[in-house]
This record gives structure tokens, sequence and C-alpha cells, in this order.
């Protein structure tokens, strides 16, 4: 009898070390992953890794069309080797993909004298009809409540996406193309983006200034990337 | 008695189970792995990182522009930024088709984190922020901003040999005090004095010493601060890129100092799961504000990423007799960028989160990767744990006496299963749900209706008659 109390209890234990093994979960986390690329990556990285993973290999010099939008009275001009010339109300230009662009935005209403320098980072491409590229260039909208944003110290991403045609939602276009959709700060706007459609451009507001040294000033205009000005057809 | 074998039989069969499973191994067995520490040593006690332990791989040629953070002064030097510029004037001349517009160029104008996905020991440079680089494949490689990429083209951004990545600091209260730093790497308070609200961009990974006069209702009162600059890191990257960092001090901080205090404040990027859905932006900590105990620092890098730490104290950092607190032995992080301010020491704060080889490093330059072998980490295969015979190790004891000691024995008595590495790997691969696609076209009908016929469209009849064939 003795015997078998001391074997029962060998199996015993043992069932027991069974159900202290580890179970994965409990290390491991919550399913769903990290996603590789994330919407407040620094500027210019989606856009890379994007590239250099072989999404997407567009002509060595394709300028995509994008066109700019802003509050009534905002102007936007694109640097031109540091330098930034009078500003645009609707400014179109063609934007080489996987390039960082600097531009500065002026005439905020109601904030005179103030100045905003966000970033275009071109991550992919449109393939509009042959010819019309410049009739169908990529819409950039900042609104008002996003300027005000940024000038009160805030980093706005904004993630332009190309809606997937088979799951696109039925949303009324504002005066200025597409409405944007809210995000709020725990989600990560690249990802909605990726969920609803093909990310081709990130813009990012904040209320950084130029800076005054020399040395600085091609960091902060990303390596003066080439672009190309899109003249519209006077009416 | 039948009975009373069959339970033996029963019990031999369990205590055969048991035996089994413990000979064959099949009892589950909770893994314990070495620390994390121990895993980047190839072996007890011998220094340098282990075999099979690598960095990060290289994403490529796409991600060639590693920063070459070198220590400002060379970068900068002068004669070597024209020699540079020259050349690539010159390369642009040659080929101006690809020096303007090429799509090499976009291998110049990349972000300072792609450099840390290139290389992944490198800290300084890995954390560079957001600037663009010159080319160059590592932090160490100097030189001229020109180089061949493998697919040809000139990678030449704007004839600069180097970059320092920058952090802009906004000094927003109280409004009219006057903010000096050191401007020219003299120790001193040289510059011109920012008039609060004022930014200015400071150079990332640098402790600066700070001084405040003209403070707004409190005449006579001088302070010298110290702000720490974090490296940029992936998670504040962009935020640096388009933000300036808001250092603010407030009448409470002021009192706070003036009575006696220290105060010091962290000035963070929260994660996003510490942002609330209408707070956005940055967070601040400071310590007279925390519950007593609680570091703030180490509050703030659970909470986020650190951008700056503001310390603030009472001491007369200018008093005649003083060693201007460590100021004058400025020099360690090279003189300074012209308009930049001048560090008085790197940052204590690595930037990249944490946990790296190079973390809370204070004396290794910014600019050396993790851990060089005899540099900064002992001798590649020296033994640096203390041995009782031979040398390196504890002087023998009593001390005076000659070497007694013949013979030193350590059992290692540790449980030890390491498995040999495995040779064939199989991995099954199914997707959830299945591909189904639709059977391909096999048989195509096409009936055409004309509802209204109109004229006949049949063959004219002059072209119904035989042709002559040439």
């Amino acid at each position: 009898m003795s015997r078998t109390s001391v074997l029962l209890l060998l199996v015993i234990s043992a069932a027991a070390s069974i159900t202290q093994a580890a179970d994965p979960r409990e290390i491991l986390g919550a399913p769903g992953g990290h996603a590789l690329l994330t919407g407040d990556m620094p500027a210019g990285v989606v856009a890379a890794t994007r590239q250099s993973m072989g999404y997407q290999q567009p002509p060595p010099t394709y300028y995509q069309p994008v066109e700019f939008h802003g509050p009534e009275g905002v102007r936007f001009s694109l640097a031109q080797y540091g330098s930034f010339e009078e500003g645009e109300s609707n400014l179109m230009a063609g934007l080489m993909i996987g390039q960082v662009y600097r531009f500065r935005v002026t005439g905020i209403p109601q904030q005179a004298g103030a100045e905003l320098y966000p970033t275009i980072e071109m991550v992919d491409r449109t393939y509009p009809p042959p010819g019309l590229a410049t009739s169908y260039p990529i819409p950039i909208n900042l609104d008002q409540n996003d300027l005000i944003a940024a000038l009160e110290g805030r980093l706005v991403t904004r993630v332009i996406y190309l809606e997937d045609p088979q799951t696109a939602t039925p949303l009324p276009e504002g005066p200025n193309g597409p409405a944007a959709i809210d995000v709020p700060e725990y989600q990560d706007p690249l990802e909605i983006a990726d969920l609803r459609g093909r990310t081709v451009a990130i813009l990012r507001i904040g209320s950084l200034a130029p800076p005054r040294a020399e040395v600085l000033q091609s960091q902060f205009f990303f390596g003066h990337p080439s672009w190309a000005p899109i003249f519209k057809p006077q009416p | 008695m039948t009975g009373e074998k069959m339970k033996r039989i029963v019990t031999h069969l369990a205590l055969t189970a048991t035996t089994a499973f413990i000979a064959s191994g099949c009892v589950p067995v909770r893994h314990n792995m070495p620390p994390e520490q121990r895993m980047m040593q190839p072996g007890p006690g011998v220094g340098g990182p282990g075999p099979g332990v690598l960095g990060p791989s290289s994403y490529g040629p796409m991600m060639g522009a590693a920063e070459k953070a070198d220590s400002a002064g060379q970068a900068l030097a002068s004669s070597e930024q024209e020699k540079s510029k020259s050349t690539g004037d010159k390369l642009a001349g040659d080929n101006p088709a690809i020096a303007q517009v090429g799509y090499d160029q976009v291998d110049v104008q990349t972000a300072g984190f792609r450099a840390m996905l290139q290389d992944g020991g490198a800290a300084d440079c890995n954390c560079g922020g957001h600037g663009t680089a010159g080319a160059g494949s590592s932090c160490l490689t100097g030189g001229g901003g020109q180089s061949i990429p493998p697919g040809g083209g000139v990678m030449m951004a704007s004839g600069m040999p180097g970059m320092v990545s920058t952090a802009q600091v906004t000094f927003g209260t109280p409004d009219g005090m006057h903010v000096r730093y050191d401007a020219t790497g003299a120790g001193m308070f040289d510059s011109e004095p920012l008039v609060v609200p004022a930014r200015q961009n400071f150079p990332q990974g640098g402790l600066y010493r700070l001084k405040l006069t003209n403070i707004p209702s409190r005449p006579g009162v001088e302070l010298y601060p110290t702000v720490e600059l974090a490296y940029a890191n992936p998670r504040t990257g962009a935020y640096l890129a388009h933000n300036s960092v808001p250092l603010q001090f407030s009448e409470e901080d002021f009192d706070q100092v003036l009575t006696g205090n220290f105060v010091t404040k962290v000035i963070y990027l929260p994660d996003p799961e510490f942002q609330g859905p209408a707070i956005a932006g940055i967070d601040t900590l400071v310590s007279t504000r925390l519950d007593p105990g609680i570091d703030p620092i180490v509050e703030a890098d659970r909470r986020g990423s650190i951008l700056a730490i503001i310390r603030l104290g009472d001491k007369d950092i200018e008093m005649a007799g003083g060693n201007l607190g460590g100021i004058a032995s400025s020099g360690m992080m090279g003189p300074p960028i012209t308009g930049l301010p001048s560090p008085f020491a790197p940052a204590m704060t690595d930037g990249c989160g944490g946990g790296g080889p190079n973390a809370g490093k204070v004396g290794a330059p910014p600019n050396l990767p993790g851990m060089v072998a005899g540099v900064n980490a002992p001798q590649y295969g020296m033994p640096y744990t203390g041995t009782p015979i031979g040398l390196p190790g504890p002087p023998h004891i009593p001390l005076g006496s000659p070497a007694g000691l013949k013979s030193h024995t350590i059992r290692n008595h540790t449980a030890m299963h390491m498995p040999q590495p495995v040779e064939n790997v199989k991995i099954d691969v199914r997707q959830q749900p299945g591909m189904s696609y639709p059977n391909p076209v096999s048989r195509i009908k096409v009936t055409e209706q004309n509802i209204h016929p109109g004229v006949p469209n049949a063959r004219p009849l002059y072209d119904q008659q035989s042709q002559r064939v040439y």
C-alpha cells in the first residue's frame, strides 16, 4: 500500500509540473504584434523602408503632382535651395517619391505673422490616366484646426491614402477634397490608413522654425530634394 | 489474491510510464535563460560580444545614408567643407543630370533613423535625429561628403561634410527673462542674451549650462540651471524634426530653488498608452510635484521618451574662487559649431531608450559605437574577473608576504542544458483563410444582336467577285 501511495504521489507531482509549465501566452502578451512602420516615425523612414523592401519602384524621375489646400488666405510655398518664394493659395507641384519636402505656410487666419514649416513625405504615387496626371493631383489639405494645434506646440500627423475601391466609405467630399478622419491619440493613423487603402503621403505639421545656422539648413530641408513646379492654366 | 496481483501490475505499469516519461525527457521543463547581459558575452568573465550575437543587418544601399557623427569640430572644419564642395561642384559639372535629379540622391536625403537600421552598434549616430547626411556607411567613417553608391551616380547632397543633429528649444516663460549660454566653448556665458520667449537650436546629446538673469519680479537673482538634451530616437525623431522642446520656468520653480530646494524637470513625449484622447504632445514631470521617493527621470522614462531634463539649483557658478562647476572643463565635446551652444558634457540620458550597451556611460565619447574592445570595454578575450593566482586579480592576502597559493579550484555545480545548434528547421506555413481563386475562363460565348440592322452590312457585290492574285 505504501508503495502505491508513493507512486500516486509521483504521478500527481508529474501532473502538477505539467500544469505549472509556463504558458507562452503569459510571456508573449496579447496577440496582434507590433507594426513595423508607424505614423510617428521620423520623416522619411516609411517611404525609404517601403522602397527598400521593393514594394514600389517608381521610374527614376517621376514627379507626383500634389496640390496644397488650406483655409481662406493661407499661402504655401516649397523650399528652393533653402529659401521660400512668395506663396500661392492652391500650390501645385510635382514631388519625387521617397523624398521629404519642407514647405512654408503663411497667412494663417487670425494668426497674424505666424509661419509654419510642415513636411510632406511622399510614400507612393498614383496612377492616373495617361496625360491626366496634373488633373488628378494628390490633395494635401491643412485645415484650421491642424494649424492652430501646430501653433500650440503639438505635432499633427495626416496620412493621405488612396481608398480601396472595394471597401471605400461613401463620405461626402468637402470643398478641398476628401474629408479627414480624426484618429484618437492612442491609435496609429498609418495603421488606419493602411486598413482603408494605400498610403501615398504623410503630412506632419509642427511649429519648428528654420534654423539660423547655415550648417543646419540642409538637415532642416531634408537635403533639398528637387521638385517640379506645375503652372495652372489661366482661365 | 487476484485483485492484489492486478493492483501490483497496475502499480508497475504506472512506475514504468513515469520512468519512461523521465528518461525520454518528455516531462515539461521550465527553461531558465541566463541574464541578457551574460548572453552578450562569449563566456563567463570574458569580455566582448559573443559569437553569434550580431547587430541588426544592413538594409542595403537604400539605407546607406548613415549619419556621420564626426566630432563636430573636425566635421565642420572649413577646409574640409570647401574641399567637398568643390568636389561636388566638379562632379555635378561633369554630369549635371545625375547631380540634379538623379534618383540616387534618395540615398543622401535620408533620416538619421536609417542609420540605426543599418548599424545597430553605433549609439550616437543611430539616434542622430532627422538630419540629412553625407555618404558613408558607418559613424566612424570620416572624410568628405561624397562617395559613389553601388548603383552609380554621385551621392552628393550639398557639399556638406558632416551634420550635427539639433533640437530646437523654446524658452517660453517667464516673459522678459534673459538666457545666456556658452557660445564659444570657452566655458563662459558669452552668448548674446536670449530674451524670453525665444528659440535656440542646441546640438542633441549635450549637457548645457544656462544663465538666467533679469527674472521678472525677482531682481538680482541669477540662476544657473543645466539642460540635458537626449538624442533623438525613433519615437522622438518625428517630433524633434517638426516641433521645438518647450523649456519653461514657473514661479513655483523659482520659489522652490530660492528656498534651497533642487528642482528637476523632465520633459518627455508620452507613449500612446499614456496619452489621453484630448491631451496630445509632450508632458512635463517636476520633482517637487511628485510623491517623495519617485524619481522623475525614471517615471518619465516609464511613461515615454525623454526629450530634455532641466536641473535647477541655487548654486552660483560664477562666484569667485569656484571652478565654474565643471564648465571650464569643456572641450570634451569639441569646440562649438558657429552659432550653436557648446555643451560642457555629453548627455547622460541615452535617447535610445536605455538598455543599450552604451546606456549610462558618461565618459564614453558620444560618437563611438557601444562596445569597442580595448576602448570602452575590456580587451577581447581578457578575463576581468579577479583570480587569486596570476593577473589580473586582487593582491594575495596577507599583503606583503610572498605568493603562496598554488592551487585554486572552482567547481561549477550549475545545472546546464546547452542544446546543440539546430541543423534543419522545418516550418509549416498555413494561411487562414486559404487562397481561393475562381476557375479560369475556358469557354466564351459571344452573342451580338443588332436591334435595328439599318443598312445591309454584307460584302459589296463587287467584292464578291474573283480577284486577281499577283
